[in-house]
């Protein structure tokens, strides 16, 4: 990556109690029970898996609730296996337990990798994954004694039912050729339904059904708990209306599209994006595809719009990290769609995801309002459900002027009509080891680093200095 | 102007001493517009007949309708004096040799007082103003307000007293009586003069003063207007005077007695006041007869005054007759315009003593010497003060002065917005002007160049600037000032469009709406909420049905209007407060304390700022404000922005590393400053010292990441142990009405948590003008309150005055602020309830 690489160097490894301080992602998920993550269908098809791909060394990765089971785990798919196969655990993961953590895999030369828990489905690109998700128990009778109440509202209309991540297995067993889709049907009466899993499985996540015309007129039900998959999927997906059934509790509760208010939310982050001078891009996936492409993309349309961007890669993101880059006036983080959203306020300078960049940096954005959310980039990549294609020309003839809402300031564009300015020299600055080009300027910070002096200053006699690393210097 | 073609204007344009720029102010409703149009008509653009009924300089649909001026709008005008009029101009920068025709660029700018920024923004680019006040009401808050702004800018005034007919005819006031409101008017403005203009300054003395011939007297209603030069001249042979010596007499304390011919210094039985006997008196005895229809009477007396009527106006009798023969007889335009081209300054006189107010940069660089000089060979200088929406929907003219050098269609130039500053590129453009044209009334005409000392407008200018900014071929120049308004914009509206997919159709909109207006703030906020902050109610209802209607032209939701709030302090932080780095290595320790009182507002007014040499600065506080040298020296910055009201202090002792960290806790600052621990809002009045810092040995170990963080935590903590309190905006409200009103007036303020500090009658009237501090947060419906509560009879005029502290703990839940703490933080989408100290205290 860049030079700051180099900086960074000791924030990948940070001390032993942060690892034990840090706050775990078990928010209002239910704990898990053993039986939930690995029964007998999970055996099954874990183990027909291995055995048919002839893999012999399984990566297990976990998120971090399901860890007190790890152990269970490996050692009865071992027995299963039998001493052909080595099995290793893989746990805390950089960025969220949502990806798949190919690096960590690669450091134990691993075959393949079994997902354990929430996956956000980015497509790995280097080694052969198995999904499992947990199965929570719900009947199906239930589901369908609750939903009874939505019948009026979702007669003659288009309904679709999604399934989280735990429920999954409803639609998979058409127990009884009694399937869920069938008694749906019957129950609601609507123009059209569809049963769909989120996060929806396999590969073909890009390849969304391009959505019909009618999308903004649809009911949808999303069955699990009110919860960052939800907030995600509707975010991403028109309705007129929103409700959720919640498995454990056995409650329908109703909630608004948040699509409008969450966009226009964040329009003050496309400003500030558009506003500034310096782009952070953090990547925070290894693993997805096209990463590197959308990278590619973003470079190229702040260069557009003379905005310099700067290449970050710092691992698990926190305030402290970010705020070491004083002069970078935004951060687009580039993660899979479960992790690239952050309002924190902590944040010294807000991040924004890569769709809201575009929205910012593409001028055929100009005057568009997105139909849905993208949390996904791939789809804002050629061939993706939100392309919109950058067109450099564009830039030159927006004929707008543009003032900054935020700032109050001008903003952008070319400031000369020629680029005599170039030939200009800049001065040099003393005594510098290696130039860097890295674009940021420094000229207004007030300490500039140590005056040399030379020749001005006594030589003194040499003292014992500190020893060991920074972290914690052994004289101390 | 008897229509002139663009080249001979473009000829005038060339003879700069004989150019007037100035602008008409005055309160809302004295006549400024109804003025203008008596002069147009003079000028020749409307038909003489019309004038007093077409509000020329009204060009909206919305400014016709409500009769009020919304916009300010110029005009130029062509006048040519009489040679025997061309000596009483002395001065030899004043005229040119042989040319009788002066170019008058007028500007009509609106009285009300939320349209102030509009004022100033006309005051920036003329020289001398025709201050106009109403001689019922006399001298009223907004005509103080901008004539004090005026002689900030150096801009020289002149007085007419308006509504003469109003006084005959309505009030029946007796000739002495309306000499001594004359004479009272005279003295309220130079008394206004006098607080704010130093006689012996480089503008010298600019009192207005009737013998003189400075000040007019007339009724732009019915189109007649005399100064006491148009009498003289008029007795000068009869008397066998000199007209200058004549109109010594005709004002003040001369009397005359008609007896023994003689003149006498004071009153006698058997004098009379020369003003009273030789102006009034024959204005009175055509008032009488025509009013009271003495048809023999008029005829003599029109032939006493030389009013010869024309065919087609025999017939007319009452107020028409009256105004057709006043007219004829005392032309408004003509003693008007005498009177601009005799007092107010030509460009050339203007610009020598204005040029150090004008210009930033260093006063003997080229640029401050051809403004100086309205040097039109010198590089091109041009201020631009407002931008004029276009017929093409989001483009503007961008409307300025030039001050010096010449302004050509094609011409490459540099573009400077509010921000540049020399050396650097931001806020930096350099562009071709695209066109230069002539702006008058709602017509423009291309025109090829514009030299020094005239005001034009230019197009292709407004993608780059946002309001105002300056315009120069010289690659060393700095910035011309920026405008100082008089009001802020304290009340602030949401909006949001009906059908969210319209959202980027309103941003599009507010950016369009924030330049079309000098003053108002257009903002995206945090939470979301798309704020149009204004001066006041009638600003933002304006604000508003522009914004629907033209610049976004989509339906819109808009939300109660609401103020924004300051954040401070009440008292010392009862405990040194520590924090440490994320990574714990590193301590800042830190109190907060509030300012003495009136230190937050010499840091508006731009007395004490970030730009003043450190040593002055501190030698400043330490006398005005007891603050001690040593430690006033080490203030690090103001914030917010940079320049706020809130500083940072260094009161450490010898702290290793602690330049390194500056930058940091600069940037920790500004943020925290920014956004106040209470409601999120702008902090005012508070200074942060910082006592002692402890820092890692590491450089990497106190970065950026460690410190800013940490020095918003100790700055938040800071504050919560101070006593934080809320501010808000307090309007001063002046309200005219009768005596029996009095009453109503107090009632509705005591409701509103008003109160009055001055009450006294208009002597000579049977009006009161009650003065009152009213918060701004209840203000809104104030007017309708007032006029329902009065019958009718009380008219507020409220301005932003000044920040007060809310009485009462945010932190006790039973309190008014606590309420609007909360209040603001769900509107804003945070989380409810108090700061919680121990977030952001550590411990050692």
């Amino acid at each position: 990556m860049t030079s700051n690489d180099v900086g960074s160097a000791s924030a990948f490894s940070s001390s032993e109690t942060a690892a034990l301080e840090r706050q775990t992602e078990v928010q209002d998920d239910q704990v898990v029970s053993l039986e939930q993550i690995w029964n007998e269908r999970h055996k099954k098809v874990s183990s027909g898996w291995i055995r048919q791909n002839g893999y012999q060394r399984i990566c297990l990765q976990f998120p971090d609730d399901y860890l007190p089971h790890s152990n269970v785990i490996s050692e009865s798919l071992k027995a299963i296996l039998g001493s052909s196969a080595k099995t290793f655990i893989l746990a805390d993961t950089t960025y969220g337990s949502c990806c798949v953590d190919e690096i960590a895999a690669a450091h134990v030369e691993a075959d393949s990798v079994i997902h354990f828990g929430n996956a956000c489905r980015s497509k790995a690109s280097r080694l052969p994954v198995l999904y499992l998700y947990p199965e929570l128990p719900l009947e199906v009778r239930e589901l369908i004694n609750n939903l009874i109440a939505l019948k009026a509202e979702c007669t003659e209309r288009e309904v679709c039912i999604y399934l989280d991540i735990g429920y999954q297995h409803l639609n998979e067993e058409p127990n009884e050729g009694d399937n869920l889709c069938r008694q749906l049907k019957e129950a609601l009466q609507p123009k059209e339904l569809h049963v769909d899993v989120y996060p929806l499985p396999a590969e073909d996540a890009s390849a969304l059904k391009p959505l019909s015309e009618s999308a903004g007129e649809r009911i949808c039900v999303f069955v699990g708990s009110d919860n960052q998959r939800f907030a995600n999927l509707s975010l991403t997906t028109p309705a007129l209306q929103w409700h959720i059934f919640d498995g454990v509790s056995h409650t329908l509760s109703a909630k608004n599209p948040l699509t409008a208010q969450y966009i226009r939310r964040r329009y003050y982050y496309i400003e500030k994006c558009k506003d500034a001078q310096t782009l952070g891009l953090v990547v925070a996936t290894l693993t997805a595809e096209g990463y590197l492409d959308v990278v590619a993309r973003l470079q190229s349309m702040a260069k557009g719009r003379g905005i310099k961007t700067q290449l970050l890669s710092v691992g698990r993101l926190n305030p402290e990290k970010l705020a070491n880059f004083l002069e970078i006036d935004c951060f687009v983080l580039i993660g899979c769609p479960f992790n690239n959203m952050y309002n924190s306020k902590d944040y010294y300078k807000p991040i924004v995801s890569v769709f809201e960049a575009e929205m910012a940096l593409n001028p055929a954005w100009h005057m568009k309002y997105p139909e849905s959310y993208v949390t996904d980039f791939k789809s804002l990549l050629p061939e993706g459900r939100g392309f919109l294609p950058f067109d450099e020309e564009a830039l030159f003839q927006e004929d707008q002027q543009d003032v900054s809402l935020v700032s109050g300031r001008m903003r952008g564009g070319t400031s000369q009509d020629d680029n005599s300015a170039s030939l200009a020299v800049a001065p040099r600055a003393k005594m510098e080891l290696m130039t860097n080009n890295t674009g940021l300027s420094f000229e207004d910070r007030t300490w500039q680093g140590l005056d040399p002096a030379l020749g001005q200053t006594e030589p003194a006699a040499v003292q014992q200095g500190l020893s060991g690393i920074p972290i914690k210097y052994s004289h101390q | 102007m008897v229509n002139f073609t663009v080249d001979e204007i473009r000829g005038l344009m060339d003879k700069k001493r004989n150019i007037r720029n100035m602008s008409v102010i005055a309160h809302v409703d004295h006549g400024k517009s109804t003025l203008t149009d008596s002069l147009v008509s003079k000028a020749g653009i409307i038909a003489g007949a019309k004038a007093g009924e077409t509000r020329f300089t009204d060009t909206r649909k919305d400014e016709q309708e409500r009769c009020i001026t919304i916009k300010s709008t110029a005009i130029s005008m062509y006048f040519e004096v009489e040679e025997k009029d061309l000596v009483f101009i002395t001065h030899a920068d004043q005229r040119e040799k042989e040319c009788k025709g002066f170019l008058i660029n007028l500007i009509d700018s609106p009285g009300h007082v939320d349209f102030s920024s509009e004022v100033t923004a006309a005051l920036r680019v003329t020289d001398g103003a025709l201050v106009v006040v109403d001689c019922v009401s006399g001298v009223c808050v907004q005509t103080e307000t901008v004539l004090r702004q005026a002689i900030a800018e150096r801009i020289k005034p002149i007085l007419f007293m308006n509504k003469m007919d109003r006084a005959l005819l309505e009030l029946q006031l007796d000739a002495e009586e309306l000499y001594q409101t004359f004479q009272r008017i005279v003295e309220n403005v130079n008394v206004i003069i006098a607080t704010y203009n130093d006689d012996g300054g480089p503008m010298g003395e600019v009192r207005v003063d009737p013998s003189k011939g400075s000040v007019g007297f007339g009724s732009g209603l019915h189109g007649w207007a005399f100064t006491l030069k148009q009498f003289s001249e008029m007795y000068s042979e009869k008397f066998k005077i000199d007209v200058v010596k004549l109109m010594n007499r005709l004002w003040g304390e001369n009397f005359f007695n008609a007896k023994t011919k003689k003149w006498q210094k004071q009153k006698e039985v058997d004098n009379k006041r020369s003003f009273c006997m030789y102006i009034l008196d024959p204005i009175y005895k055509v008032f009488d007869a025509i009013m009271n229809y003495k048809k023999e009477e008029i005829g003599t007396l029109l032939e006493k005054i030389g009013v010869t009527l024309k065919h087609e106006d025999k017939d007319k009798d009452g107020k028409a007759l009256l105004k057709t023969v006043m007219r004829t007889w005392l032309p408004a335009g003509e003693a008007l315009l005498q009177m601009i081209a005799i007092h107010l300054p030509s460009p050339v006189v203007a610009q020598k003593y204005r040029m150090e107010m004008l210009y930033e940069g260093p006063q003997d660089d080229e640029a401050a010497i051809a403004v100086k000089n309205c040097d039109p060979e010198g590089p091109l200088m041009m201020y631009i003060s407002k931008m004029v929406p276009t017929s093409d929907k989001g483009r503007f003219y961008a409307f300025g002065r030039v001050f010096a050098g010449k302004v050509a269609t094609g011409q490459k130039c540099r573009i400077m917005g509010p921000n540049y500053t020399p050396g650097k590129k931001e806020d930096l453009y350099e562009k071709a002007i695209q066109r230069t044209i002539l702006m008058m009334g709602r017509y423009v005409e291309a025109i090829e160049d514009v030299p020094s000392g005239n005001i034009c407008g230019l197009v292709g200018v407004d993608q780059f600037l946002v309001k105002t900014g300056t315009i120069t071929t010289f690659k060393d120049a700095h910035n011309m000032k920026v405008m100082k308004f008089s009001v802020s914009p304290v009340v602030r509206v949401a909006v949001e469009p009906k059908n969210p997919a319209d959202l980027p159709k309103l941003v599009e909109g507010l950016k369009r709406l924030a330049k079309s207006d000098p003053m108002v703030q257009c903002i995206i906020e945090e939470s979301g909420e798309h704020i149009i902050a204004g001066a006041g109610e009638l600003h933002l209802e304006i604000c508003l049905k522009d914004l629907e209607e033209d610049h976004a032209c989509i339906p819109l939701k808009k939300s109660d209007p609401v103020v924004s709030y300051r954040e401070t302090v009440n008292e010392e932080s009862n405990q040194m407060c520590l924090s440490k780095s994320p990574n714990k290595h590193n301590r800042l320790h830190m109190k907060a304390l509030p300012m003495p009182d009136g230190l937050p507002e010499d840091i508006d007014n731009g007395d004490v700022s970030s730009k003043d040499d450190f040593k002055i600065r501190a030698r400043y506080l330490a006398e005005k404000y007891d603050y001690d040298v040593t430690e006033a020296r080490k203030i690090w910055c103001f914030g917010p922005d940079g320049t706020g009201p809130n500083f940072i202090l260094d009161c450490t002792k010898s702290v290793q590393y602690l330049n390194e960290i500056k930058d940091s806790v600069v940037a920790g600052f500004q943020w925290a400053s920014k956004e106040g621990i209470l409601a999120d809002e702008n902090m005012r009045g508070v200074r942060f010292n910082i006592y002692d810092v402890t820092l890692h040995a590491d450089a990497i170990h106190r970065g950026g990441g460690q410190i800013i963080p940490t020095t918003r935590r100790c700055l938040y903590a800071a504050a919560i142990t101070a006593s934080p309190r809320l501010m808000e905006p307090v309007y001063l409200c002046e309200i005219q009405c009768p005596e029996v009103a009095v009453g109503g007036i107090y009632g509705v303020l005591n409701r509103r948590r008003g109160h009055v500090f001055e009450e006294n009658q208009v002597v000579g009237t049977p009006m009161f003008v009650v003065k009152a501090y009213l918060p701004v947060n209840e203000s809104f419906g104030f007017t309708a309150d007032l006029r329902s509560n009065t019958g009718g009879q009380a008219f507020p005029q409220c301005v932003f005055d000044h920040w007060q502290v809310l009485p009462g703990d945010p932190s006790e839940p039973a309190s008014k602020p606590y309420q609007i703490v909360q209040d603001t933080r769900k509107r804003k989408g945070l989380k409810e309830g108090l700061p919680d100290l121990t977030q952001y205290l550590d411990k050692m």
